[in-house]
């Protein structure tokens, strides 16, 4: 990257390294794709059929940075980046968007809101959208999040969002990536929840040659429920590369973390979390799981859960399975008549459906399972 | 029109199971097989769906005069074959109306679509009558069901799949009193003159609700005795010593 003015966010993010193969954070991940020093700014946008309504919810409308449509009292247009952390291994990239981001919003609520955010992507380049989300005490907010190409030109999206909650804030927050092939996707997440606070959020992945994910989760304050879901369907040669941290930085805290990818064709996951108990954090209640379902003989699965705990009196648990489809499932199915594709097909799916049930909004549910059958579509 | 099974042998990992076997159900007939553990009873009902963890090594069985040998499992089902499963599987994530309507979909000719309306209605009438939580449509295939559950499901799908010949494979196990006189009634009411059964059971108490017309006792893989009725009470009364005597 060039840079035309000096800020502490450039200096910062010039002092910094790319990530290596060295650094444990990156381990089975492909670093040289984390590597944008040649990647150029996205040029101008181009309009593109949108998706359909969400039925109550705002809609704000993203065309490579340029937000073209959307107004509602509780956003905020951001004009630069709130400058992210990363703690799970990229810090130059959190830098970057630092220094370079432009665009975004700042959701502030203490009501009951929908919003949905689309960035429609078009052509080659980098573009680095930001998301604060900061639900007051008591509010009730559901956020959906879309990625979507216009085009099939390679894109790199660098985002990062930011998510608060008060006390007994409920945020439910969706976010669907649904990128061409060509492009690259790498999400820096961080959220904090205080005491009674509860966040249901989950990513579908469908789309990106290469994916990096970092999610960041404190539950900071007494019954705060953290909620972290992702399906995840990589195909040919797509890599999705998700690192999480559980961090329960208070006492009776619960945070609940459930992947599952489904892997087609040569497609490659790479997991690792870490459950994080503070000294003090007696009552903890956290559990991790990272689901791999192998539909074909040539896909790869990286699962590397992980528990560091420094209190007493906690419930834990970790745990990752790569299963292929139990062909008892599949001779079941048959046997109603229904033709062996189709029913490794509805396995599949339900596999993938178990996580998106989770949200327990039949809203985000049926967006959820439309990008997930959108993907199975494809693949077949 | 039968369901007839003539001389079939079936191994599982090259241990014989099934060795010349033979029955004949014909439409209209509900025909109950009896044994002691281990006889082949399963096999059997799981040969007939096409489960392809057993080598048929010889025999045939035949759909209304048809050899299924070269049908698939689905191919079978949608020939008019329905199992009833012992040991239902759960199917996480794919909830009991969309399995049924992916069963029936698939009897569909191409190009025409299930009617959604028809298909619940249809659908919440025999729940009603099997005594079934309409919760059930919407609730994973048999995740977290009691053995009940799962048995009276089984039965909806049944009922459901409307087939020729239906296969149950101890559906009275795992049952108590009275969620076995809902399933018998479920099973009753599909009793006609089109539609074969064959229920494989272990107690007679089964057959007090579902009245079979013939009774056989399955040992070592062939049917070695077959009466009326009469001959399950008989079972029940002295056993299976007399198979002992006979060897």
């Amino acid at each position: 990257m060039s840079a035309t003015l000096t800020s502490p966010a450039l200096e910062k993010f010039d002092s910094l390294d790319w990530p290596a193969r060295t650094v444990e954070n990156w381990r089975f991940g492909s670093w040289k794709e984390a590597n944008l020093s040649s990647v150029q700014p996205i040029g101008a946008g181009a309009p593109a059929d949108l998706p359909a309504e969400i039925e109550g919810a705002a809609r704000f409308v993203f065309q490579n940075g340029e937000l073209i449509s959307g107004s509602h009292e509780a956003v905020t247009p951001l004009s630069e980046s709130f400058g992210p952390e990363s703690r799970l291994g990229s810090p130059k990239l959190a830098a970057l968007h630092a220094a370079k981001s432009d665009h975004g919003l700042t959701i502030t609520t203490s009501g009951e809101e929908s919003i949905e955010i689309i960035h429609l992507v078009t052509g080659e380049g980098l573009l680095l959208p930001s998301l604060v989300i900061n639900a007051q005490a008591g509010a009730q907010l559901r956020v959906i999040q879309r990625f979507i190409s216009t085009d099939e030109a390679p894109a790199v999206v660098l985002t990062a969002v930011d998510v608060n909650l008060a006390e007994k804030a409920e945020v439910k927050y969706l976010v669907t990536q649904e990128l061409n092939l060509a492009s690259k996707f790498i999400r820096i997440a961080d959220s904090c929840l205080q005491s009674s606070a509860n966040a249901k959020q989950a990513i579908i992945h469908t789309g990106s040659k290469w994916v990096r994910e970092e999610t960041y989760s404190t539950v900071d304050g007494s019954d705060g429920q953290s909620h972290i879901l992702s399906v995840a369907l990589p195909d040919s040669d797509q890599e999705f590369d998700q690192r999480t941290f559980q961090h329960h930085g208070s006492r009776d805290t619960y945070s609940n973390l459930l992947f599952k990818n489904t892997l087609f064709g040569k497609g490659k996951t790479i997991f690792s979390g870490l459950i994080f108990v503070d000294e003090g954090a007696h009552g903890t209640d956290a559990y991790q799981t990272c689901r791999n379902l192998m539909m074909t003989d040539h896909c790869e699965a990286h699962s590397m859960p992980g528990l560091e705990i420094n209190a007493d009196d906690v419930k834990c648990s970790h745990g990752s399975t790569s299963a292929r489809v139990s062909e008892e499932e599949i001779f079941y199915l048959m046997a109603r008549g229904i033709q062996p594709k189709l029913a490794r097909s509805l396995v599949a799916k339900g596999f993938s459906a178990e996580a998106v049930e989770k949200l327990e909004d039949e809203m985000l549910e049926a967006l959820a399972l439309k990008v997930v059958e959108r993907k199975f579509a494809a693949v077949d | 029109m039968s369901l007839t099974i003539e001389n079939l042998q079936a191994s599982v990992d090259g241990t014989p199971i099934l060795k010349g076997l033979n029955l004949e159900i014909p439409a209209g007939e509900v025909h109950a097989i009896m044994g002691p553990n281990g006889s082949g009873k399963s096999t059997l009902s799981k040969v007939i769906a096409g489960h392809d963890d057993y080598d048929v090594t010889g025999g045939k069985v035949l759909l209304d005069g048809v050899d299924i040998a070269e049908l698939e499992v689905d191919e079978r089902s949608r020939a008019g074959i329905f199992l009833a499963f012992q040991y239902p599987a759960e199917v996480p994530g794919v909830s009991n109306a969309n399995f049924l309507r992916a069963a029936l979909q698939a009897r569909m000719p191409d190009g025409e679509e299930l009617d959604a309306v028809e298909f619940y209605q249809s659908m919440y009438a025999k729940m009603d009558e099997l005594e079934m939580d309409r919760k059930f449509t919407k609730r994973a295939v048999n995740e977290g069901f009691s053995g009940g559950e799962k048995k009276r499901n089984e039965i909806l799908q049944m009922m459901m799949l409307d087939p020729r010949y239906a296969l149950l494979d101890e559906t009275d196990s795992g049952l108590d009193i009275d969620a076995l006189k809902v399933v018998a009634k479920g099973v009753n009411s599909m009793r006609s003159p089109q539609r074969g059964f064959l229920v494989i059971t272990h107690y007679q108490r089964l057959l007090d609700y579902i009245k079979p017309d013939v009774v056989h006792v399955m040992s070592d893989g062939q049917i070695v005795k077959s009466g009326g009725a009469e001959l399950a009470l008989e079972l029940e009364k002295n056993g299976y010593d007399f198979l002992k005597q006979t060897a």
